[in-house]
């Protein structure tokens, strides 16, 4: 009875994983494709990318959800990302030297950044700015995975992963002084940081 | 904790929950710009070997899963498990304590230590030969299960029974000259030779009986088991 059970559960994840291949195959490489210009290094990107969501399939709810396909646009466009830069050798900068420009704290919160009505501009800026930025923030507050689980994710290091949140956040801020919600901070008597 | 040490967490908490709401703008965004290129995407030219490949990873894959979820259970029922003997081993403790039926039953368990290791047997209730005993023969061999059930002395003469279930096996000894007399009507009688000695052994219907002696004791085994085994027992009657 418990080894019809288990076979029972396991048809389930099965059918999980399955859906989601069979459900999103042909848009994960046409992403690769379409950074990469490679038949071949798009096709090891697809594979590269369910090897990896397949070890957190219990964090995925549904398939057919926009959230699970944001999720893999995500993974595979950042999996590519990488393997170009590595190609172009653009990403040239040591990691250590990338850590030592972020300073040990955290960007203060200051709350005249808070434009509820603005964030959807808002991440549309981010995204124009550094799609890794809005992606790694995304995965990172809005998925929920730790640092260690969005570095082996998008083959990336941890300290990686750790600069480009930093640098994500200081963007944001940035974009939200441009866009003038430092006056609208100010008119709500908000005290911004200087 | 101080209270600008607790604004600071309530401001990261406002600002974990706005870099999610902006995460969930941004993934908008993304399902905007994927469905805008929605028919390129099925008109791609897909490689059929990572199908292929797919069906492949797909086979391990569930096999992992497989075993990491028995492993899952027989941790859970590892558990259960540990509990439960440790409620009949603390029943089983209690019950020793307090009930002396129980603790009879328990204390059955005769431990005999050895020098390299200590072994311990379950016993049924055997009898033993009484301390006053002295100079008597043993049987160093006994064919399996049987056990002693009665020793006595009469007269001179000290008697060993051991039985098996029905089965059962006679000894006799007392010093020599005393007189045994056996019924031998309708019996075959074959001479036999035990240890340098020689020796009668009496075949009738199911019983079989050897008399023999030594140089101290004269013998008289009487059983219903088969007569190869019972020259064993008689071969190897020791003296203690």
């Amino acid at each position: 009875m418990v080894g019809f059970l288990l076979v029972i559960e396991d048809e389930n994840t099965r059918s999980k994983l399955e859906e989601l291949y069979y459900q999103y195959h042909k848009e994960m490489f046409y992403i690769a494709y379409n950074i990469l210009k490679d038949y071949h290094e798009a096709q090891d990107i697809v594979q590269t990318a369910i090897i990896k969501i397949s070890s957190y399939m219990d964090r995925i709810e549904s398939i057919k959800c926009n959230k699970t396909r944001a999720f893999l646009v995500i993974i595979v466009r950042n999996i590519s990302y990488n393997i170009y830069n590595q190609r172009k050798r653009r990403n040239t900068m040591p990691l250590d030297s990338i850590e030592e420009i972020v300073p040990e704290e955290d960007i203060g919160p200051e709350l005249h950044m808070i434009r509820l009505d603005q964030a959807k501009e808002m991440a549309r800026l981010l995204s124009n700015i550094n799609k890794t930025y809005a992606d790694i923030l995304t995965l990172k507050y809005f998925y929920e995975y730790s640092n260690s689980e969005i570095a082996q994710l998008i083959n990336m290091t941890e300290g990686n992963v750790r600069v480009k949140i930093h640098r994500a956040k200081q963007a944001l801020k940035k974009e939200c002084l441009k866009e003038g919600a430092l006056d609208e901070a100010n008119r709500y008597g908000y005290q911004t940081k200087k | 904790m101080k209270q600008t040490d607790m604004d600071t967490r309530q401001k990261n908490k406002i600002f974990e929950s706005y870099y999610g709401y902006i995460g969930s703008c941004h993934i908008e965004n993304i399902i905007a710009d994927q469905d805008n290129e929605g028919e390129e995407i099925k008109e791609v030219e897909f490689p059929k070997n990572i199908d292929e490949w797919f069906v492949k990873f797909h086979r391990k894959y569930r096999r992992k899963e497989r075993v990491k979820k028995l492993n899952r259970r027989f941790k859970k029922a590892g558990c259960k498990v540990a509990v439960l003997l440790l409620l009949v081993i603390s029943m089983g403790t209690v019950l020793t304590c307090t009930v002396e039926a129980f603790r009879i039953k328990i204390l059955n368990f005769f431990i005999e230590d050895n020098k390299e290791y200590t072994s311990v047997q379950v016993k049924e209730d055997e009898e033993s030969i009484p301390d006053s005993w002295s100079n008597y023969y043993y049987p160093e061999y006994l064919p399996q299960d049987f056990m002693l059930d009665n020793s006595e002395i009469m007269n001179d003469k000290k008697i060993l029974r051991f039985i098996d279930g029905d089965k059962f096996i006679l000894i006799t000894q007392s010093p020599n000259g005393t007189n045994y007399q056996m019924d031998t009507e309708n019996a075959e009688a074959d001479k036999i030779v035990i240890n340098d000695y020689e020796g009668l052994l009496i075949e009738k219907q199911e019983n079989t009986t050897i008399i023999w002696h030594n140089e101290e004791c004269s013998f008289n085994i009487i059983s219903n088991i088969i007569s190869d085994e019972l020259m064993k027992v008689v071969k190897n009657l020791e003296k203690r």
